[in-house]
């Protein structure tokens, strides 16, 4: 009986490391990143026809600081930020895509498996014009629009010094692929 | 005052008194013992109508089977030439004790004990003036449920009778699929008041005899009032009490009864309980079923491995939602996530409690189906698992995932064979949800570490509860473990057994 007091108080005190109820949690499908000093991210939750679209930005000094900027990622907000699930990376052109590429795949939750794609007009903008952009890029995947993969990105800019990305535009949908843009 | 009641100082046990009645065996003793029982009846009678030779009949009225009792004891009794032609009763006494009636059990009793309870056993005693000892001539009723289908084990390829309440019945059952003579019966009385007959049924020269003796001196340390429920046996004769798993393996099927003895395990049968127990009980033993061996090998293994993956559905599966999706989203596909996300933003509930209340009200059901009629509890069922589960979730009192994870936990218990296995399954289901809703995957781990620590401390008559997965370590024969092969291969009985003779074919 003592052995069962003791395992019961021990879970109680345990508690203090609570979960998050899933309609606490951010959960950010599509980010966007403008600018290489400053950056400017622009994070978009839910979408892909499931509710929950919240979007923020934030700015800062790079990549890192402006995730760590974003309104959900203070202690105060009533959600929490999950990057586990983004899925597509938005890249304007004035971005430093080889810091962006190498932030990502070194950070723990944005995971190198989001595909990355080019707004010319910038991604901001873009997204800004788009009421669910999860839904339509995920559209644009299945209408056999092809995407790399943060991870393949990068490895291309390494071996090949460029890299191959779809272009993006603001279009009937929200938005449309104008071809495919190399970067160097 | 505690969980179970307010505890108290037992008071030690009354010594069992032996002999339980002593007095003198004579008509009015023993008519004094069944004094104020209506049912006992007693009559003098003549030999040949001989006033000069009178004998005392007793018997218990519905022990005794009416027509036995006339015309086996009281017409030859009353019209036997044979005995009225004796020289004096002591002569009548041995002609009567040797053929002059005609019953198959004739027994020569000379104390108040035997007397006794032959009568309640449903014989006839005749008391002779004068002398010390009584004649009891078994006339018992066999009035008894017929044998039939066995309900809660059926098979389509199998035998189609399961034991019944009459214990010799039941054995008749074993032995006529059981021939050999080495089948042996042996018999125990167990609770004092009850007085209930035990027998122990094994194959001498297959069967490990200390296994038999284990579980003959288990059934003897067994000293209460009455041996009328199966729970009676089951949970004095093991070990281990403080568990919620069964530590015994139970069968209405003689033919699986009778399987089992073959393979070297010592069965229990009890007068007036409907089914047969098979000793020593593993954890795979609770995953068998009698159609097991009617299947096809490849079939049997197939349903085998289905039978455990959904053991692991039923014990996890809520745990590892709750524990997913508040601890580890990632863990679930985004499009999922969403959903989750989008269902649960309307329910008022935390996802613990959700799953937690689900759980319950599932049980709450099941609870209700079974104690009510089976018409009524089918439309229970419906009405709770359909009616008021969509109601739920359109009133978003419950998010749909959760009802969906419940239903899948709670409909892969029901294919656990042993339903004593389910019950406790479902308990420690309710355990690992909290762990994981509490402590998220690593909860679900320790929860699921205490849980193998535990079967893994419990033994059943010396083997290891967790067999074949935990003992016999790389010894363990092909055939018997959770894939079956075809019987031909399976050439060997269970290591664990530790028969005598290992191989059951050529």
């Amino acid at each position: 009986m003592r052995r069962l007091a003791a395992m019961v108080m021990t879970l109680l005190l345990l508690t203090g490391c609570r979960g998050r109820e899933p309609d606490e949690l951010a959960l950010v499908r599509v980010l966007g990143v403008d600018g290489r000093g400053p950056v400017t991210l622009t994070a978009v939750c839910g979408g892909d026809d499931q509710g929950n679209g919240s979007r923020g930005t934030s700015t800062g000094a790079d990549f890192l600081s402006a995730l760590e900027a974003l309104p959900w990622a203070n202690e105060e907000s009533r959600e929490e930020l999950a990057l586990t699930s983004v899925s597509y990376l938005i890249v304007g052109r004035d971005a430093n895509l080889e810091a962006v590429l190498l932030a990502v795949l070194r950070d723990q939750e944005l995971a190198g498996l989001s595909t990355v794609w080019l707004a010319d007009q910038g991604a901001a903008a873009l997204l800004r014009n788009c009421e669910d952009p999860a839904a339509a890029l995920a559209l644009l995947a299945r209408q056999g629009v092809k995407a790399p993969t943060a991870a393949r990105a990068l490895a291309a800019l390494w071996d090949d010094g460029q890299v191959e990305l779809p272009v993006l535009d603001a279009g009937e949908n929200g938005m449309e692929c104008r071809g495919v843009g190399s970067w160097r | 005052m505690g969980f179970f009641g307010t505890k108290k100082d037992v008071p030690p046990p009354h010594p069992r008194r032996e002999p339980r009645f002593d007095l003198p065996v004579t008509p009015e003793a023993i008519a004094g013992v069944f004094d104020k029982c209506a049912d006992f009846n007693r009559r003098t009678l003549y030999l040949n109508n001989d006033p000069s030779r009178q004998v005392e009949m007793m018997y218990i009225a519905g022990q005794v089977r009416n027509e036995r009792a006339c015309d086996y004891v009281l017409r030859p009794l009353t019209q036997n030439e044979a005995l009225s032609a004796c020289p004096d009763m002591d002569a009548a006494f041995d002609l009567m004790a040797k053929g002059g009636l005609y019953s198959l059990s004739v027994q020569t009793r000379d104390t108040a004990d035997q007397v006794i309870f032959d009568l309640i056993d449903g014989s006839v005693a005749l008391f002779f003036p004068g002398k010390a000892k009584v004649l009891t001539l078994s006339a018992g009723t066999e009035e008894k449920r017929s044998v039939s289908d066995p309900e809660n084990e059926p098979d389509v390829k199998g035998a189609r009778d399961s034991f019944v309440e009459s214990l010799r019945t039941n054995t008749s059952l074993v032995r006529r699929r059981f021939r050999a003579p080495e089948l042996k019966v042996e018999e125990q009385i167990v609770g004092r008041q009850s007085l209930t007959p035990v027998d122990v049924l094994y194959v001498e020269g297959i069967a490990d005899p200390s296994l038999a003796e284990q579980v003959k001196a288990r059934l003897e340390k067994i000293d209460i009032d009455a041996l009328l429920m199966t729970g009676s046996l089951e949970q004095y004769i093991t070990e281990e009490s403080r568990t919620a798993f069964p530590l015994t393996v139970y069968t209405e099927r003689p033919d699986r009864f009778a399987v089992g003895l073959a393979e070297g395990r010592v069965g229990v049968l009890v007068d007036g309980i409907p089914m047969g127990w098979l000793f020593p009980a593993t954890l795979d033993s609770f995953f068998r079923t009698g159609q097991d061996r009617t299947d096809s090998w490849a079939v049997a293994a197939a349903l085998s491995v289905l039978r455990y993956v959904c053991m692991l559905i039923t014990l996890f599966l809520p745990g590892l939602y709750a524990a997913a999706v508040l601890f580890h989203p990632e863990l679930i596909p985004v499009k999922l996530s969403l959903s989750i996300i989008a269902a649960k933003a309307d329910v008022p509930f935390s996802t613990l409690t959700e799953v937690l209340v689900m759980l319950l009200a599932f049980e709450v059901l099941q609870e209700a189906g079974l104690r009510l009629p089976s018409s009524i509890g089918q439309t229970v069922s419906i009405l709770g698992g359909l009616v008021v589960g969509s109601a739920a979730v359109e009133a978003k009192l419950v998010s749909p995932a959760v009802l969906v994870v419940v239903a899948i936990a709670g409909i892969a218990g029901y294919t656990a064979p042993s339903q004593d296995f389910a019950g406790a399954l479902r308990i420690w289901r309710f355990i690992l949800s909290i762990a994981g809703g509490v402590l998220g995957l690593a909860g679900l781990a320790l929860g699921g570490a205490v849980l193998i620590y535990r079967l893994a401390r419990m033994e059943t008559f010396g083997v290891a509860y967790l067999t074949p997965f935990a003992s016999n370590a790389g010894k363990q024969r092909e055939g018997h473990t959770v894939l079956r092969e075809p019987l031909p291969k399976v050439k060997t009985r269970p290591d664990y057994l530790n028969t005598k003779n290992r191989r059951n074919q050529g």
